[in-house]
């Protein structure tokens, strides 16, 4: 085992690796490294600058659009929403001045929403259910045209969002866990694809936020007991998460699961105590925390070290008991992760010895 | 003739993260990709982290378990129950500490969760002593208490447990002394909790220029900074939206200067992007209230309000700009230097 971090050229001349790659490779490698030191892609201040100040522009275009009465009729709106939908992605593509992209980005929110908001109206039987139909359409084909991570990343989590909006309108509570599942399996291909491509980047990073962000909601409602109507239990997403989390343990071993088995058992036996015991939440928390440190991802880590308080305060918060009870309960599970602590560090004594 | 190629490169850090992108490239087989893989992050890497994890998360939950304890029981708990119980807690943590070394993160987690301690037995002193003492002694004192600790313990959260302290402590003072008198405006108190945090920070630069291996994060910096930038901006805020010059103008002055120094400071001197970011964000902030205030003032009307949207356009963008433009001025610099 090397306890000091290697670098690249070490791990290229490492015992094991030599003869993984031809010595042509090395040079190949080399360039490529060399591309990767500058950057091609924004940093995250830009782009949330970007965002914020492209969502901002887009409420106020949208202000001024409501101002003129533009919004009176679906006449009006469908054909303002493409005004500003299609020379804004034109925009975006024909140049670089960063002003014409943020106009571009600013111009598509707005085209986006009149439309969506337009196609609506002309269904007015039920105008959620046709604003959400009209954006699973558009939203596709605009990720398709319109290179742009802000818009990208936005997109698909307004399509949650109108989900939920859904939900609690109609009182249809049982389709979250179907909602999850399509969450999940989503996070499953983007997240665990061998090869990741950048185009399906940014919706990779909005499956990563959806997800948890679904559950934070519907554990609120469940928890904080402010939306009365709300009664659907949660067992079925902490299966659907459960099973999840165990079939990510076995992707992430890659195949080491025989030298590993104590581990791996105590890490499947946890897994479904705490989908039995906690709240989903939790087991999402994990499952980005793993991912994080699997793939060196300070986004998902930082996912996960927000989610997870939460989750765990939330879960607390909720027990039907008194705080007593509630005190127990908090020291006994922290007793309980400092003991599987230390399991894990005597299997790991007791597998160096061996 | 071959392009000779800068080999350096290859000297950096072989992390999961450069692994995955080779791979992605198909500069990896599947084979090479997986053995790659085992070597960076071998089993006993996921061990020491899961470890550490759970170290965190199992301390969290039961000092939380403690506090909820004596938030319920209190009232009908002997007094000698309860500061026996939480004494032995305190000395508890401290031999559990002393024991393991400050060297550990372990030891210091149990430095950190005896200083809560501390403020829980303040808590439960004050509750069964009712002294009529206003509630910012118990943050000072508080403070002061652990005060010793934090500075043996070389560990940035206690650092800023304690920092936060102090600003509890300054906001409540303010607000049930000072405030009570009416004896100063309340963009003093923001320029105090300003002045506080910068000299905070200032000590965080310094540790963090000698390299001090505690200081290595960059963490403690942005939360630091987010904290002086959003005291200064409530006084320039209000000085903006109210136009009354006899409450806000210090405030204001005072933050002109520190986005003059803290934006030079970090270009100049540290060469944080991320900091220099977080100082432009709030510039802008400040720049579209003054521009909205003022355009509003005028009309608003449709067209203001389209006008507005551009405005705010213009500004981000300039924004970019500017920021685009000093990163590749530092990368320049940066290349500059290494030749």
């Amino acid at each position: 085992m090397s306890s000091s971090p290697l670098t690249i050229e070490e791990l290229l001349s490492h015992k094991d690796f030599e003869h993984l790659i031809h010595p042509e490779d090395i040079s190949h490698i080399t360039k490529k490294l060399i591309e990767y030191s500058k950057p091609s892609d924004d940093p995250i201040y830009i782009k949330v600058l970007s965002g914020i100040g492209a969502w901002v522009a887009s409420l106020f275009i949208a202000i001024f659009l409501g101002v003129t009465g533009i919004f009176e009729s679906a006449y009006g709106i469908i054909p303002c929403g493409l005004v500003l939908l299609l020379p804004g992605i034109f925009i975006s593509r024909a140049s670089n001045v960063i002003f014409l992209k943020q106009l571009s980005l600013a111009m598509v929110f707005a085209g986006n929403a009149a439309l969506t908001v337009g196609i609506a109206i002309l269904f007015k039987s039920n105008e959620l259910l046709a604003i959400l139909c009209a954006h699973l359409f558009i939203c596709p084909i605009v990720y398709y045209f319109y290179d742009n991570y802000v818009y990208r990343y936005l997109s698909p989590l307004f399509a949650v969002l109108l989900v939920v909006i859904l939900m609690m309108n109609e009182s249809t509570f049982a389709a979250l866990h179907y909602l999850i599942a399509i969450e999940l399996i989503l996070a499953g291909i983007l997240l665990l694809k061998k090869k990741k491509s950048t185009f399906l980047n940014p919706l990779t990073y909005s499956v990563a936020t959806m997800l948890p962000a679904t559950l934070l909601f519907f554990n609120h409602l469940a928890s904080v007991n402010w939306y009365r109507d709300f009664k659907e239990p949660l067992w079925p997403s902490s299966i659907l998460l459960t099973g999840g989390l165990i079939y990510l343990y076995f992707h992430i071993s890659n195949g080491s699961i025989n030298r590993n088995k104590r581990l791996m058992i105590l890490a499947v036996s946890s897994t479904i105590l705490l989908g039995i015991f906690t709240t989903p939440g939790i087991l999402v928390a994990i499952a980005l925390l793993i991912l994080g440190f699997a793939f060196g991802d300070k986004i998902l880590l930082t996912y996960a070290y927000l989610f997870m308080p939460y989750f765990l305060v939330l879960f607390y918060y909720s027990l039907n008991t008194n705080l007593a009870h509630k005190s127990w309960i908090l020291v006994g599970s922290g007793i309980l992760l400092l003991g599987v602590r230390q399991t894990i560090t005597l299997c790991q004594r007791k597998a160096v010895n061996t | 003739m071959e392009e000779k190629l800068d080999t350096t490169v290859l000297k950096q850090l072989a992390s999961i993260k450069i692994i995955h992108k080779l791979y992605n490239d198909d500069l990896l087989s599947d084979e090479a990709f997986k053995t790659a893989s085992s070597i960076i992050q071998p089993t006993e890497h996921w061990i020491a982290w899961a470890r550490k994890m759970l170290l965190l998360l199992g301390s969290s939950l039961i000092l939380a378990g403690i506090i909820f304890f004596f938030a319920y029981n209190w009232s009908v708990m002997r007094k000698l129950i309860k500061f026996g119980l939480i004494e032995v807690g305190i000395i508890s943590c401290l031999f559990g500490s002393y024991q393991l070394g400050l060297k550990k993160l372990s030891g210091k987690i149990l430095l950190l969760s005896a200083s809560i301690l501390i403020g829980v037995f303040l808590a439960v002193f004050g509750q069964t002593y009712q002294t009529g003492a206003d509630a910012f002694t118990l943050f000072v004192g508080w403070s002061f208490l652990i005060f010793g600790w934090v500075i043996i313990s070389k560990f940035a959260a206690l650092w800023i447990v304690w920092i936060i302290l102090i600003n509890t402590g300054l906001i409540l003072y303010w607000n049930q002394v000072l405030d009570t008198r009416n004896s100063l405006e309340s963009e003093f108190l923001f320029m105090a909790l300003a002045i506080i945090n910068i000299s905070f920070l200032f000590l965080y630069e310094v540790g963090n220029k000698k390299q001090y291996e505690w200081l290595k994060n960059i963490w403690p910096r942005g939360l630091l900074l987010i904290s002086i930038l959003i005291y200064l901006s409530i006084p320039t805020t209000k000085l903006i939206v109210e136009v009354e010059l006899e409450e806000g103008f210090f405030g204001t002055l005072f933050w002109i200067i520190l986005i003059i120094f803290g934006y030079r400071y970090y270009r100049f001197k540290i060469i944080d992007m991320n900091s220099i970011a977080l100082i432009i964000l709030n510039i802008c902030v400040i720049a579209l209230i003054f521009l909205g205030r003022i355009l509003f003032d005028i009309s608003d009307d449709g067209g203001m309000i389209l006008f507005f949207a551009f405005v705010v356009l213009g500004v981000i963008s300039t924004a970019i700009y500017w920021l685009k433009n000093v990163a590749k001025k530092m990368k320049n610099e940066n290349t500059e230097d290494d030749q």
